[in-house]
């Protein structure tokens, strides 16, 4: 499976999404507001299962965050480049 | 007891006092004095008396509210900031004070003045204003009949607040900065993170929490430290600080909105190294009382100067020095049952007001919004608990709305129905379950069959 869809299935999985299969995530759309539609309690839910999942560190700057975590395609550029650092 | 609030109101703060701080910047009494006297100009030079006051920026949220206050306006705290609601509180207010556009349009709102809140440092210095603060509250909160439903809050119902949590408190506080995961557009976060601390010379941070790794910078950037939040953050917190004893921890972790579990205590106390204060209120109460979760059926005990009593089906009965009548018993939804030492514990509500993660609203008001829909027959909401507390929505479609469903697929009509809710209410009150049966289950009484409804979701 490609990281994207480890990502969707990990949201799905995570924040126990009903009716949504990998295929209804856009890679490039908004996960919290309009787009998938997730929510601020699922950002703290999906924060912690990526940091479990992909051992990557999470800024303490909630702007920095915010950009990490605002589409699928995102997050998997931000967990690319913390596993170039290792 | 000493009048905290009204007191700092009325001579307002020392010029080295320093109001909010963020990670790159503060400001001090002086700066805030002079922004809220050229505030109080502009309030004063107009007769709109009811102004919707809205800020994500702490600072700028407690100028507006000084200034207000100071002028003799009424000042109205909008429960969310959708367009729905927004539209609904139109008519109640005559002025806008915020730092951002919000979607208020229509005629009705065009003549309206605004004010937009910002940071200015270019203005002439300026005192304090010379004036008994003659301003007041009001907030908004969902009622059992599922209108919103408005709370008036006059100066002296917050002094006796503020004075009663400085008396039962301030010793656990030595120098403390005050930080919140909630925000102060609600009670709870208005007393315990702008209201008490300004008047207690407690610096806040400007901004709102939202991520733990947010919280562990300023914990170990601060000494002492009081924590405001809620079960929301506080139950997530634990795993997220890989449940470790912290070196650095708050001073006082208080803990409001809704119900903490016992796991959720006890995780805090381990990672901070003591128990979290449990509040518990509500908008039309104010602060009822508090305890620390030894185990799930520790009581909790009623601050001074309440009284509390239980009406025959259960109901507390509420005499208290934070309401509009002090002497006047009033009767809340919450089932109570107290004790031989007056404590007591908390046992559901009696009407159909939930919360989820600590966002009260109407079971009602949701009903009643879905049904408004074209494609919506009849709905009925139920609340789940499992994964996490959350509403399961199950809708009986009108012939349109059953060849909606087959034409475009489940996920589309459930986002489609979320959409629609979301012009009243807050996305993460929204359900997250969505059952679409032939028929609403009804008993012979033609009641819904709340066993019934929750089975539709118990498969799985």
């Amino acid at each position: 499976m490609t990281l994207q869809d480890q990502i969707k299935q990990l949201i799905i999985d995570a924040l126990d999404l009903e009716d949504v299969t990998i295929a209804d995530i856009d890679t490039e759309a908004a996960l919290f507001g309009d787009g998938l539609g997730l929510d601020s309690i699922d950002a703290l839910e999906l924060g912690l299962a990526i940091k479990k999942q992909f051992d990557v560190k999470i800024e303490a700057n909630s702007d920095a965050t915010k950009a990490h975590f605002y589409s699928v395609a995102t997050l998997a550029a931000f967990i690319e480049s913390q596993r170039g650092q290792g | 007891m000493k009048s905290l609030l009204k007191e700092w109101l009325g001579k307002g703060p020392a010029p080295a006092q320093l109001i909010s701080f963020n990670h790159h910047d503060i400001l001090t009494g002086a700066l805030f004095t002079t922004q809220v006297h050229h505030l109080w100009q502009r309030l004063n030079d107009t007769p709109a008396k009811r102004w919707l006051l809205s800020s994500e920026s702490s600072d700028l949220f407690a100028i507006g509210l000084c200034a207000g206050l100071l002028a003799g306006k009424e000042l109205v705290l909008p429960p969310n900031t959708q367009s729905g609601t927004l539209q609904g509180l139109a008519a109640h207010i005559d002025g806008v004070l915020s730092d951002v556009e919000l979607p208020l349009t229509g005629t009705e709102n065009a003549d309206k003045p605004w004010i937009m809140l910002k940071k200015e440092l270019s203005q002439p210095k300026a005192p304090w204003p010379d004036v008994s603060a003659s301003g007041s509250l009001t907030l908004y909160t969902s009622g059992s009949s599922g209108d919103a439903k408005p709370v008036h809050k006059t100066l002296s119902q917050l002094d006796a607040e503020v004075s009663t949590l400085e008396a039962t408190f301030a010793a656990a506080l030595p120098h403390c900065s005050v930080l919140a995961t909630v925000s102060h557009q609600h009670i709870y976060g208005l007393l315990f993170k702008i209201l008490w601390p300004l008047a207690a010379s407690r610096p806040f941070l400007s901004e709102q929490i939202e991520y733990p790794e947010t919280l562990s910078y300023y914990t170990a950037l601060l000494p002492n430290l009081c924590l405001i939040s809620s079960p929301a953050q506080l139950s997530r917190l634990p795993d997220a600080l890989e449940n470790e004893r912290q070196l650095h921890s708050p001073s006082l972790v208080f803990s409001s909105g809704g119900p903490l579990s016992e796991e959720a205590a006890h995780g805090i106390q381990k990672v901070y190294g003591s128990l979290p204060i449990e509040v518990y209120g509500s908008t039309e109460t104010g602060g009822i009382g508090w305890r620390r979760q030894a185990s799930a059926s520790e009581p909790w005990q009623a601050f001074p100067g309440i009284e509390i009593a239980s009406a025959g089906d259960g109901a507390l009965l509420l005499r208290s020095p934070y309401l509009e009548q002090p002497d006047k018993q009033m009767r809340c939804e919450d089932k109570i049952a107290i004790d031989d030492n007056g404590r007591f514990v908390l046992q559901g509500r009696l009407d159909r007001i939930v919360k989820i993660e600590e966002k009260r609203l109407s079971l009602v008001q949701m009903e009643a919004l879905l049904e408004r829909h074209p494609l919506v027959s009849r709905a009925a909401l139920v609340l789940l608990t499992e994964p996490r507390t959350q509403l399961g929505a199950v809708v009986e479609l009108s012939a349109e709305g059953k060849a909606w469903l087959a034409t475009n697929g489940k996920l589309a009509l459930n986002n489609q129905l979320k959409a629609h809710l979301l012009s009243e209410f807050e996305r993460v009150t929204l359900p997250r379950r969505w059952r679409y049966p032939d028929e609403l289950p009804l008993n012979q009484q033609g009641k819904r069959v709340h066993q019934t409804l929750i089975e539709l979701f118990t498969h799985d």
